[in-house]
């Protein structure tokens, strides 16, 4: 921000104020809020149809949001990985999953981590739906994956899950 | 080596000439010539590489004692069917010199152009002979009269080459025990300037156009380096050249060793000082698209990081202290594979970091163990993976086949899991608005920064965070910092003395978890501006459309924990990045009694740190509201700050977030439901692409 824009800025909402009033009538529009939101966003669910905004807005400040929804497409996926015949040393990496015909890019896994037993538990934090995972488990002795699974979101699951059987 | 009829003998091949031509440059390629009947090569110093340039030279005899004369552009020699003075031009013809005086009946197999004087010196031991000087220019009274400058038994060298240094014009050679010595050849006086620690026939000497000076050696070709201007020159394993036993080398001696535009060498990415660029005699291949390489591709630099195809080794397993892990290698040829691990995070890669030594690998996959010491420093650290027809390899060095690869990797105690947020290579985009609690102009690139974050766990605790960054945008003339906090962990239980920090690829020596807090807070970036560059005619950094092409600045910290912490309690994830009001600079007028750090900006609904000022909240436009955990929103809902679920392409300046991106309306009006990717369709010509 230059010195000349806050001038630019503060001379604007001057106007905005001497025009009509429009400052009063927004302070008083607080909508109500659908969710409690945490100190770490998370993505809320949608419990009504907001509309606020005037329709076709063309100016970030013409937007009206809900208070609660803090503007992230983030989604918690729980990894859980249950593989009891797995008696030998392992190891699963989960990947965004490539292209068609490319291999996995494994410096770009969202988790990787010794599997003891078999059994793995653990939540992971997705920076958007619209991702694809695939997940491999590597033994010690192979050249190739010893399993491998895909997961991708689907739209409205309230507790996305990627299981490894 | 390979020998073949390669691209530089065709060029010069298809303008045979018969009447003597100069070469039409100084080329940068050394030329090398073999053999009882002569066959003339150009080679490649930097990587070994060579190519024939002509095996039908118009001579059945050998040609030695070759130089290159910067007068004329011409090849000088003794060609020994002929037995005189030779020059060799584009056509690779050998042209006998007629009306040659003064030498004594003997061939010779020292010789070079002089730089600075256009003559011919030849040297040979032995009382009958000497050190000879011969005019080639035609307006010299002297032209091609040989004249002994000193006596072979007063100038006793077992040398088998000497070359002209470019800039002292001293002639220089090292013998077969290693000597190197420094010659005038005004006066024939030598100095001894020390062994350079190798012995053996070095039958091809070369400097480059900076003084650097090259041996080759016939035995097993090895090409070294030395630094004739130390006071104890040392030869340095340089390149794995062509071994003959027959040998003598010329090049231009004020040709540099690679031309700038030189693409045919594939070189490594690792930081300078494991040895990365030609300076360094980094690890350095020579390009060959139908041979040997790792992975699917590989493709040749200028400089090294330029253009990069590492992709032929998967590190499917991690690297666990005390315990084995395994990396699958695909190769495009048979050929052997090693490797190096800066375990002790040195920054060099040492011999005894040498992971997979000359391990045989097969056309496809491959699969190599590698034992991670139970002393490895745990974090993150450089591997290089060389493969090659050479099976001894060192991790530097050129070599004139195969491939580097450099990669970092985690090296971690064992039983460890790495959650990456959002993922190990891609970002999300923090874009702030600095103009708080005032609206701003809604371009949301005041800062914009690339993030990413990994906590490390172990046993359902967390032992260890990492946050990672780009600043990719400073649309701002106010002084920011970016700073993270980590909630709930206390900075008392960050373990300070393994901290790993780095801005701007320069390790920082500060701590930055504030000083007098309870909470972990990270001051990562105190001041933006103490970091970007702008070149001149740019206000700001990559938000104008002139000024987008500036080096993003990169940022790491890794913040181990003294005491392991449940992971049901511990932040993971975004964690809580913020931007502060940077210490000494006006902000703005809120901020009262100069308390810069006392703002902050933090996403929507993310409650501020303690270093906050509390009386901030609710002035201007900010419509925060405590008790009910809403922070930094206008009255209509409005940010300060946006996480972006990718790498972005931030507004223009002044650009308004809707217009360049109209459909981030609906993500916003409907909470998120629709247009969830909303930061993937920009308006065109509206954003700064990443």
């Amino acid at each position: 921000m230059n010195y000349s824009k806050t001038i630019l800025v503060v001379t604007l909402l001057s106007i905005t104020s001497c025009g009509g009033g429009g400052s009063d009538e927004s302070a008083t529009a607080q909508p109500t809020i659908s969710q409690t939101p945490s100190t770490q966003p998370t993505e809320p669910q949608v419990t009504t149809t907001p509309t606020n905004s005037a329709q076709g807005a063309t100016k970030t400040t013409d937007l009206i949001i809900e208070p609660g929804f803090s503007l992230t497409s983030d989604v918690e996926l729980q990894i859980d990985v249950f593989l009891p015949d797995l008696n030998e040393r392992a190891y699963l990496n989960v990947c965004p999953a490539p292209p068609q015909g490319i291999n996995v890019n494994f410096e770009s896994c969202l988790l990787r981590t010794p599997l003891n037993n078999g059994v793995f538990k653990q939540t992971i934090l997705l920076s958007q739906p619209q991702v694809k995972l695939v997940a491999q488990v590597w033994l010690y002795t192979q050249a190739s994956p010893f399993k491998e699974y895909e997961w991708q979101y689907t739209s409205g699951e309230l507790q996305p899950t990627f299981s490894l059987r | 080596m390979r020998i073949s009829i390669g691209l530089m003998g065709l060029i010069f091949l298809s303008t045979f000439n018969a009447i003597a031509e100069p070469f039409a440059t100084c080329p940068s390629k050394a030329f090398l010539i073999q053999q009882s009947k002569a066959n003339l090569f150009g080679v490649n110093l930097a990587t070994g590489n060579s190519q024939t340039l002509s095996s039908q030279m118009n001579t059945s005899g050998k040609v030695n004692a070759i130089g290159f004369s910067v007068h004329d552009r011409f090849l000088y020699g003794f060609g020994y069917e002929a037995n005189t003075l030779v020059k060799i031009g584009r056509d690779y013809q050998v042209l006998p010199i007629d009306g040659i005086t003064g030498l004594p009946n003997i061939s010779f197999y020292v010789g070079d152009v002089a730089v600075s004087d256009n003559a011919y010196y030849a040297y040979r031991r032995g009382a009958s002979y000497g050190l000879y000087r011969i005019s080639l220019d035609s307006e010299d009274p002297t032209y091609k009269q040989a004249t002994q400058i000193i006596n072979g038994a007063a100038l006793d060298l077992r040398i088998y080459d000497f070359a002209f240094h470019p800039l002292t014009g001293l002639l220089y050679s090292v013998d077969s025990n290693g000597d190197l010595h420094q010659l005038d050849p005004t006066t024939g006086s030598s100095q001894l300037l020390g062994n350079v620690g190798q012995s053996g026939t070095f039958g091809a000497v070369y400097f480059d156009a900076s003084g650097k000076f090259y041996i080759s050696r016939n035995s097993d070709g090895y090409v070294f380096r030395i630094n004739v201007s130390e006071s104890s020159p040392t030869a340095e394993l340089f390149a794995y050249g062509p071994s003959s036993s027959s040998n003598d080398g010329a090049r231009c001696a004020t040709a540099p060793l690679v031309d700038d535009d030189d693409t045919s060498i594939d070189y490594g990415d690792a930081p300078s000082s494991y040895g990365t660029s030609l300076d360094d005699n980094g690890a350095r291949h020579a390009l060959d698209l139908n041979g040997l390489y790792l992975g699917t591709a590989v493709s040749g630099e200028a400089i090294p990081n330029v253009d990069d195809d590492d992709d032929g080794v998967a590190f499917v397993t991690g690297f666990e202290t005390g315990l084995e892990t395994i990396v699958i290698t695909s190769a495009s040829a048979e050929g052997f594979l090693n490797a190096w691990v800066d375990w002790d995070h040195s920054g060099t890669f040492d011999e005894n970091e040498q992971a997979i030594e000359a391990a045989p690998v097969i056309a496809g996959t491959n699969i190599s163990t590698i034992n991670v010491p139970i002393s490895a420093v745990v974090g993150q650290t450089w591997v290089r993976f060389r493969v090659s027809a050479e099976s001894e390899m060192s991790a530097t060095g050129g070599v004139d086949n195969g491939e580097v690869e450099d990669y970092l990797i985690d090296v971690t105690s064992n039983g460890v899991s790495v959650q990456a947020y959002p993922g190990g290579v891609d970002w999300v985009t923090l874009a702030y608005e600095d103009f708080w609690p005032q609206k701003g102009d809604f371009d949301f690139n005041d800062l914009v920064l690339n993030y990413r974050t990994k906590t490390y766990v172990k046993e359902d605790q967390v032992i260890s965070y990492q946050v990672e960054g780009e600043i990719t945008g400073v649309g701002a003339s106010y002084h920011n910092g970016f700073a993270v906090r980590l909630q709930g962990v206390d900075a008392s239980n960050i373990d300070t003395d393994k901290i790993h920090y780095e801005v701007a690829n320069q390790l920082q020596n500060t701590n930055p978890v504030e000083t007098g807090r309870d909470e972990a807070i990270i001051m990562i970036v105190p001041d933006v501006w103490d970091h970007v560059v702008l070149p001149a005619g740019c206000e700001y950094f990559r938000v104008q459309t002139n000024c987008r092409d500036i080096n993003k600045v990169y940022f790491r910290v890794r913040l181990p924990l003294i005491t392991p912490i449940a992971q049901a309690n511990a932040p993971s994830g975004l964690l809580d990045p913020f931007i502060f009001a940077a210490a000494g600079h006006y902000h703005g007028p809120h901020i009262s009694n100069g308390n810069t750090r006392g703002w902050e900006v933090h996403l929507k609904n993310q409650a501020p740190t303690e270093a906050f000022d509390d009386s901030l909240l609710t002035t201007g436009d900010d419509y925060s509201d405590p008790d009910k955990s809403l922070y930094y929103q206008t009255d209509n809902g409005l940010p300060w700050a946006l996480k972006i679920g990718d790498a972005w392409a931030h507004p223009i300046e002044k650009v308004d977030l809707l217009n360049a991106y109209p459909s981030f309306e609906a993500f916003s009006q409907t909470n998120g439901l629709q247009n969830p990717t909303w930061f993937n369709n920009p308006t065109a010509q509206k954003t700064i692409e990443q």
